[in-house]
């Protein structure tokens, strides 16, 4: 979160009557609609709901159930693949950003595009395209002879990840671009010219210069497709996540408390992430 | 000499080669989902071994716009998204201004406090509010539908308008004080218009946000009060292909287009949900 501006000055608390009455309705909305349902949640997950005494009942019978471990893994599976594929595709694209000033601007608008498109629409619009009688297939089968069957990737794993790609990629791809175009050449050419091959330039110089932006997006990648919920709904027919399995528990038959040990679990899971990750780059970046 | 310019030249036109091809596949990849969602919200008919659709139509589009249940949720979403507008306004702008200019005790935890909705996964947010709601047997209701919108857009109007605040310089408004300007004065003719843009970005972006919400609505209205994006996945679960691709597109256009506009004025990290 931004801490204002650094030489900035900040006036003196005037009448804490008006400072209260322009605070009070928005703190009303954040106490009252995500904090206490939240609260709820996790009482409702400890069985507190009734009365009764707390009890981490809800929490071991979501780690008995094979459906849910699975459910935690393929959510997990899925940030991670979708962040490494997501730093993968960046810094070619940082690449060929920096090689000229043409082919800056369409590679910033490409980059930048999927973030405009609605995550729900980005769903259905990428389950169309790589469908089995899609767009995609038709070009590879029909077009190009590359194959002679269509691929399977819409409703599959791999398509889960790359509809996760598409729309989540540029919180990675961004920072990676602007990091590559503004880092100092200078030093990949005194290590180029002092004998490294392009390889080695790229793995000792320019990756490590450019790994906290690539980590920084990285963990907005991440946290995007942990907690998504849209993607997986419409393309995860046969790989279920957490955030869908909540869902579903409400839609059949309203088991309140299972979705809010669903939900606790996965908001106690990103906010470690959070945490753990910022820790780990402070430390990495301080040293 | 001669040998080592004929040396270098293939391998530079083979690396513009290889960077034309890696740009031409990328722009592939993104607009691709894109123009097939485009293709069948005006296709007649599209078959397989076919590579375009063999024939074009606009009912699906009319369809949009006549079906009674699909012109209630475009109504319903224009409703909901007016009002959440409105009502973000009104609490995020004092709020702003409060955070962003004045020195409080407590100021930081309030700060946080409005960005904790950004914190936790939106399925969360969800799945509580909806139990609120059906506690409070407001499921189904247009105010369950607004107020949850507003959980979401509430944490980014607080943020945009706070950080313009923050670039206003403090002195104007002192040495208007000092020249015997009344507070009020002050508020409505230096700092209110100085927030304009601001204020239009944040309303924008509110509004956007609330044409595109699904998570939270699909688990808090009913069929009555659905939004379009709710009434979309409908038509996609009943496997009308044409009439959920033109949805799509009606609500595809506008984001495109406030988007564009609004990219002038925020920041890529206001970006995250869904």
């Amino acid at each position: 979160m931004p801490q204002g501006h650094p030489s900035r000055r900040y006036v003196a608390s005037p009448n804490l009557f008006w400072l209260a009455l322009a605070l009070s309705p928005g703190l009303l909305i954040v106490v009252g609609l995500v904090a206490y349902p939240l609260g709820l949640a996790v009482s409702n997950s400890l069985g507190l709901a009734r009365g009764q005494t707390a009890t981490i009942a809800h929490y071991l019978a979501f780690l008995s159930d094979p459906r849910s471990y699975w459910a935690l893994l393929n959510t997990f599976a899925l940030a991670f693949a979708t962040t490494a594929g997501a730093i993968i595709l960046s810094i070619p694209l940082g690449y060929l950003a920096r090689a000229s000033r043409r082919f800056a601007t369409p590679v910033r608008l490409l980059v930048t595009l999927p973030l405009a498109v609605p995550v729900l629409i980005a769903a259905y619009a990428l389950t169309l395209f790589f469908a089995e009688n899609g767009l995609f297939n038709s070009i590879l089968v029909r077009v190009l002879h590359l194959l002679s069957e269509p691929l399977t990737i819409s409703y599959s794993w791999p398509g889960l990840v790359i509809a996760c790609i598409w729309r989540f990629f540029p919180y990675t791809g961004l920072l990676v671009i602007s990091a590559l175009g503004t880092l100092d050449r200078n030093l990949e050419d005194a290590a180029a010219s002092t004998g490294a091959n392009p390889l080695q330039v790229f793995r000792r110089v320019t990756l490590p210069l450019i790994a906290p932006a690539a980590l920084t997006g990285g963990i907005l990648t991440f946290v995007s497709t942990f907690g998504t919920f849209s993607i997986p709904l419409i393309m995860g027919r046969s790989t279920e996540v957490l955030s869908v399995m909540a869902y579903r528990k409400v839609t059949g038959g309203f088991d309140w408390q299972s979705a809010s040990t669903i939900v606790v679990i996965m908001a106690v899971f990103q906010i470690a992430t959070l945490v753990g990750l910022r820790g780990a780059m402070n430390r990495w970046v301080v040293r | 000499m001669g040998g080592t310019v004929t040396a270098v030249r293939p391998m530079r036109v083979g690396l513009a080669l290889l960077r034309g091809v890696f740009l031409a596949l990328f722009a592939g990849f993104i607009f691709g989902p894109l123009i097939v969602l485009a293709l069948w919200s005006v296709a007649q008919q599209w078959f397989w071994p076919n590579l375009l659709p063999t024939s074009f139509t606009t009912r699906w589009f009319e369809w949009a716009i006549t079906v009674p249940n699909v012109l209630r949720s475009l109504q319903n979403s224009l409703f909901v998204a007016t009002l959440v507008t409105i009502a973000t306004s009104i609490i995020a702008v004092p709020a702003a201004i409060a955070i962003g200019r004045y020195e409080f005790r407590g100021r930081t935890v309030v700060r946080w406090l409005f960005s904790v909705p950004l914190l936790v996964p939106y399925i969360s947010l969800g799945i509580g509010i909806a139990s609120v709601f059906y506690a409070a047997r407001l499921t189904g209701t247009y105010a369950a539908v607004v107020l949850a919108h507003m959980i979401a857009a509430l944490p980014f109007g607080v943020l945009i308008v706070t950080s313009a605040v923050e670039e206003l310089v403090p002195e104007v408004d002192e040495a208007a004080l000092a020249c015997g300007a009344a507070p009020t004065a002050v508020f409505w003719k230096i700092i209110l218009p100085q927030l304009v843009p601001a204020l239009l970005a944040q309303a924008g972006y509110v509004f956007m946000l609330s044409m595109d919400e699904f998570t939270l609505t699909l688990l808090v209205a009913s069929p009555e009060t659905a939004t379009l994006p709710v009434q979309m996945y409908g038509a996609m679960g009943e496997g009308y292909l044409q009439v959920s691709s033109a949805l799509a597109i009606l609500l595809l256009l506008p984001s495109l287009l406030l988007s564009a506009v609004l990219a002038r004025f925020l920041r890529t990290d206001l970006h995250v949900t869904g």
